[in-house]
């Protein structure tokens, strides 16, 4: 494990070379690079893998850390850089290593032009190296520093582009967006260190468990803020722009930042600090409410998107509420477990419409697309399968028991309406996907040409297939003992899984009427009056953006004009507005005339001298 | 004997019409000799001072100016013949080029 440090420095430096020299080398030179960097981080997490396993010693409850050096220390507040390795941390890692390995070695063969690979390459791999910093790290402090390091690299992503002004505009946007997120938290870490004087993660979970009440209110106010800051960070609904605005960049970058790194991330956080959000239960109801309304929003988005790019972001944030419901139940084992899985369906759905995309010629429209199952049925396959898992296919794919299992706990636990709210959710994200589905792959075909795909880029989509399959649902997990574990009462789960299946039913059925076809009756809902109404507001992502206008950017921009004309330099103004002003009046007497000079000066020794006299 | 305040009203009035002079016309001839008589109003005052404090003084220091006022009107009537020679004008406003 001495070789921890390394899966920070390793994507580092290739960071560093591809930035340096990336312009200036070839393509297959980077995409050697880009390949061999994570796949020399996918043996070092192997190597840390088994060492893990061989160490078992009884008493230490497998933490590994290690001290690298003392960052900075200010009174008696000492920041220290040291790495920390148990089991939450190690099954995020490989989870990441994993995944970045399958969409990098996508990217190789998605991205053409040597530009964007180099650019894809070398932010990918400040973001791997900023994630792994974030994971490894064992003080908040250096956390922070990872946060932001996936915020910065994640803003370089979606801006790849950036020399369209469509582009770097929106990328500024959800820069922002993120920003935001990394102000709250640094605003908890303050909050924490001042009211419990470390900033140790450790030590904050131990501390914080005897010092501070169950339910009090700083309990509440720091909970408040981190959970704001994740929100932020995994694109929860009211801080869904930077989530949203991924899709202005390539594919595999979609995949990278929607099914790795903002999920995870925070993911990761909620469950590294979890005992701290235990402590206090308010914060669990404001979770599911926001993560209900999330789902709604989103789900319904994602119903009359056309662009296949952004259909599926939505369908995505969708996904993510669902972690958010979990977490509101405090059941973190379950949340771990479905974050894997929502990685790999996401990843899945992604990966197949990407090629999908690539092989329309870069059309993203799904009604210019059509018929396109008899010609691609690889394709077609993957869709179907990102499909199933979605609408929790029962018995088959894995997010079918995940599902019911967050459903079943959140019935279970007296959140009757949350849990209506997940099944309608299922519901919708079927009904969103089974549209892009069979307008893309049934109705009539109006493509004509095509162009290739590499085979190798099936690669990817394969592994990730059989992974959402229910074969890899029940893989014991390293975590006992670090995140608290909820039994679950699976007596009557039946009942649900039949209940879930009937939504499933009923789900692909409507989906079934509505859109196999291209047929009338979708245009008869949607020309009522409310169809209209509802289609328009969805349409324009429930006009959120001019509400973001309204409340954020109008207010901005109107002090930004007020303040534009300075108000306390008026005073410098007026000055020399006087002076301008006298300067006027007095001009003439400078004429150049002697005579006159003579006068004046006469009449002043005059004047000088009567005031001498009478004075 | 005339007593001093009398001169120096004499001399003051002197001086005063000189000033005038100078500063009203603008006849480059009329300036020179109004120069000339604030020159002789300030020489009476002079002469008057040295008589009513019994010193020599005065009476060498009107010389001096008297000298001083001489070689200024050779100087002034030289300038003026040029300038006449050259422009055939002999008002000194047309020929300000001065400009602050």
């Amino acid at each position: 494990m001495n070789l921890l440090y390394l899966t920070i420095v390793v994507p580092l430096l290739s960071f560093l070379i591809l930035v340096c020299f990336g312009r200036s080398i070839r393509k297959e030179s980077i995409v050697v690079i880009g390949i061999s960097t994570i796949g020399l981080l996918c043996l070092l997490m192997l190597f840390v893998l088994i060492d893990y396993h061989t160490n078992v010693i009884p008493d230490t409850s497998l933490i590994y850390s290690r001290f690298l050096w003392e960052w900075f220390s200010v009174g008696t507040a000492k920041v220290s850089v040291s790495l920390q390795l148990d089991g939450l941390s190690l099954v995020f890692l490989i989870v990441i290593s994993f995944f970045s390995l399958l969409i990098y070695f996508f990217a190789a063969c998605y991205l053409k032009s040597s530009n964007d690979i180099y650019t894809f390459f070398a932010y990918s791999n400040l973001l791997i190296s900023s994630l792994f910093l974030l994971i490894l790290a064992d003080n908040l402090f250096v956390l922070y520093v990872g946060w932001q390091g996936v915020s910065i690299s994640s803003y370089l992503l979606i801006g790849i582009y950036y020399q369209k002004r469509k582009i770097s505009l929106p990328a500024i946007k959800a820069f922002i967006a993120m920003s935001v997120s990394d102000a709250f938290l640094l605003l908890g870490i303050l909050l924490t260190y001042n009211e419990l004087n470390t900033l140790n993660i450790q030590d904050i979970l131990a501390l914080a468990n005897k010092n501070l009440a169950i339910d009090s209110e700083i309990v509440f106010w720091i909970s408040i803020i981190f959970f704001v800051s994740v929100m932020g960070k995994a694109g929860l609904f009211p801080f869904h722009t930077s989530f949203s605005e991924t899709v202005l960049a390539p594919m595999p970058v979609i995949t990278l930042l929607q099914s790795l790194a903002m999920v995870l991330s925070s993911g990761y956080f909620v469950l590294r600090l979890s005992p701290l959000f235990t402590m206090s239960s308010d914060i669990f109801a404001i979770m599911g409410i926001i993560s209900a309304m999330a789902l709604i929003f989103s789900n319904c988005i994602s119903l009359v998107q056309n662009d296949i790019k952004s259909l599926v972001t939505y369908i995505n944030l969708g996904q993510i509420s669902y972690i958010f419901f979990v977490f509101s139940i405090h059941d973190w084992v379950l949340s771990l477990n479905f974050m894997i899985s929502y990685s790999v369906t996401s990843a899945l759905l992604l990966v197949s419409s990407s090629i999908l995309i690539k092989v329309c010629n870069g059309e993203q429209n799904i009604y210019k697309l059509g018929g396109l199952y008899r010609s691609y049925p690889v394709i077609y396959i993957a869709f179907l399968l990102s499909a199933a898992s979605l609408c929790a296919m029962p018995w088959v794919m894995s997010a079918f028991y995940t599902k019911g299992d967050i459903i079943w706990s959140l019935m279970m636990n007296n959140k009757m309406g949350l849990g209506t709210i997940a099944l309608v959710g299922i519901l919708l994200s079927t009904l969103s996907i089974l549209r892009l589905i069979f307008i893309v792959f049934h109705h009539k075909q109006k493509l004509t040409h095509f162009s290739s795909v590499s085979k190798l880029s099936y690669i990817p989509l394969a592994v990730l297939a059989i992974m959402s399959t229910a074969i890899f649902i029940y893989i014991p997990l390293p975590i006992q003992g670090i995140i608290p574990e909820l039994n679950l009462d699976t007596e009557n789960q039946l009942i649900l899984q039949l209940l879930l299946t009937a939504v499933t039913v009923l789900g692909i059925l409507i989906a079934c009427i509505l859109f196999f076809d291209s047929n009338s009756e979708i245009n008869e809902i949607i020309n009522t009056p409310i169809g209209r109404m509802l289609f328009k507001l969805w349409h324009k992502k429930w006009r959120f953006d001019q509400l973001l206008k309204l409340l954020f950017v109008r207010p901005y921009r109107y002090l930004a004009e007020l303040v534009k004309k300075d108000p306390l330099s008026r005073w410098n103004q007026l000055v020399i507005w006087g002076i301008k002003k006298i300067n006027f009046q007095i001009e003439f007497l400078e004429n150049g005339r002697l005579r006159w000079y003579m006068m004046s000066m006469v009449g002043g020794s005059i004047i000088i001298l009567l005031l001498l006299i009478l004075i | 004997m005339i007593p001093l305040m009398h001169s120096l009203i004499f001399a003051t009035t002197l001086f005063v019409i000189g000033l005038f002079g100078a500063l009203i016309r603008r006849n480059f001839l009329f300036l020179l000799l109004s120069l000339m008589v604030m020159i002789n109003g300030a020489v009476i005052a002079l002469v008057a001072a040295g008589a009513y404090w019994q010193q020599a003084d005065g009476q060498i220091i009107s010389t001096l100016a008297l000298g001083t006022a001489l070689a200024e009107s050779c100087i002034g009537l030289g300038l003026l013949m040029r300038i006449f020679h050259r422009r055939k004008i002999v008002n000194i406003d047309e020929l300000s080029e001065m400009k602050g």
